[in-house]
């Protein structure tokens, strides 16, 4: 037997925090910091190197970001989903005897 | 390749430094936002199965950011490493730049010393002699600064270089980076030393490999490869003379030698002996090649793929086994040489 509990509005805290930690995440792969060492040594080998690891870098952010929202999203949803749930339990029980709003 | 006198006298350590804390300030950010993450995304009151698998998400979102951070922070020391450097090679450009300056001497892009003083005239042969010799002297010890400098600069190149963390430019993850010191040491050797440190790895690495020492060929700059393997008894390894001052040139070799080693697998393999001899194959087997690579690498031989033949892509060519092999050796040479050990390669050719 499963056990669980889920408080929706913590979930949804929870989200929040995620959400922005993501947002906050972006545009911080430093290729412009790269760039600015790239052009303080011109020719040597590592400049290309730098403008490359730079390119990954935003990419690598961003994809983390992303997946924070996702992950956000899922959590946002999961606390929805038990809330709807749990209406939808009660309307079940025809409105709990009464007592939910638009029963009887 | 190593880059010429004419660039790096315009390098500036300035930029580099504020590059490190630009990156420094990026990973801070980045910090918070990972232990925001790790210590918000499952609520407490959250309990059940659903719970378990967020927390798997949530661990592998948290890991990989540290993954990027500890790369941010290798990257952010190498450039105050190499901020330090290049603090110095600007001194010493100015210093010797002043001096030649000062002493009538010009100093080219490519680092050559020439003397641009009116021509004098003299009472006596010997003084006009004496007056050479100090001028030739003069614009030895320019040379000898500008060579120190070229050493700095190669330090502080690889230092970066260096510090790039796997799995984000695939030059580095194939190819492997030379150390700093390494870098270093082998921009003050001369060509002809370069040349014995590698003759000495080229006969070491045969050996090891169970191979007669191949004919080294040395080719022109313009010829259009870093290196070459013929097979045959003994083979023969051709190398481009003008990437002699690139110490990637000391992934080529073991590229190359590793290519040796694979037709002698592969001839070893398809040995035949009777119960009682021994198997020629064992000495590779110890070394970690089994019968199923010798096989493949068969295979490949016998369909090689030339990137200079029509419908050959580079992506064919490089992603085939007996170059992703050679590749893996080559790297593992560069990634773990250090400058001892061209001392003692230089040491044993002598």
């Amino acid at each position: 037997m499963t056990v669980f509990q889920v408080v929706p509005s913590d979930m949804t805290a929870a989200s929040h925090a995620v959400s922005a930690a993501g947002e906050g995440a972006r545009g911080h792969g430093s290729s412009s910091h790269l760039s600015t060492a790239g052009s303080a040594i011109p020719g040597a080998t590592s400049v290309g190197l730098l403008s490359d690891l730079g390119t990954s870098w935003d990419d690598e952010v961003d994809a983390w970001a992303d997946s924070a929202a996702s992950y956000a999203s899922s959590l946002a949803a999961a606390g929805e989903d038990a809330a709807g749930t749990d209406a939808g339990v009660g309307q079940g029980f025809n409105g709990l005897l009464g007592l939910l709003p638009g029963s009887g | 390749m190593p880059v010429g006198y004419g660039e790096v006298k315009s390098w500036r350590a300035a930029p580099l430094g504020q590059a490190g804390d630009g990156v420094r300030a990026d990973a801070k950010v980045l910090e918070e936002s990972r232990d925001q993450v790790e210590a918000q995304a499952i609520p407490a009151s959250w309990t059940g199965l659903a719970r378990y698998v967020a927390e798997f998400r949530r661990d592998a979102l948290v890991r990989s950011m540290t993954t990027h951070l500890e790369g941010k922070r290798q990257v952010q020391r190498a450039l105050y490493d190499a901020e330090t450097l290049v603090t110095d090679i600007e001194r010493l450009v100015a210093d010797v730049e002043g001096q030649a300056k000062a002493g009538q001497f010009e100093i080219g892009d490519d680092g050559s010393v020439t003397d641009v003083s009116e021509p004098r005239t003299f009472d006596s042969r010997w003084e006009a002699e004496e007056h050479a010799t100090v001028r030739r002297n003069q614009a030895q010890a320019l040379a000898d600064d500008v060579t120190a400098i070229l050493v700095r600069a190669a330090a502080a190149d690889a230092t970066i270089a260096d510090s790039i963390p796997s799995g984000h430019v695939q030059d580095v993850d194939e190819y492997g980076t030379a150390d700093p010191d390494v870098a270093a040491r082998w921009a003050q050797l001369s060509d002809t030393e370069r040349r014995a440190v590698i003759e000495q790895m080229i006969e070491e690495l045969s050996e090891d490999s169970g191979l007669e020492m191949p004919e080294i060929v040395w080719e022109d700059e313009s010829w259009g490869s870093n290196g070459s393997w013929s097979d045959g008894e003994p083979g023969t390894l051709r190398l481009n003379e003008g990437l002699l001052d690139d110490p990637r040139l000391l992934h080529t070799v073991a590229h190359e030698v590793r290519h040796g080693r694979q037709h002698e697998a592969v001839r070893d393999e398809n040995d035949w002996q009777f119960p009682w001899e021994s198997d020629p194959f064992d000495e590779h087997r110890d070394d970690g090649i089994t019968a199923d690579q010798a096989n493949s690498w068969e295979d490949n031989f016998e369909n090689y793929q030339d990137p200079d033949d029509p419908g050959v892509s580079y992506e064919d060519y490089f992603t085939q086994p007996v170059e992703d092999d050679a590749r893996d050796a080559g790297r593992e040479y560069l990634d773990g040489l250090t400058e001892a050990e061209i001392d003692r390669l230089l040491e044993e050719a002598r």
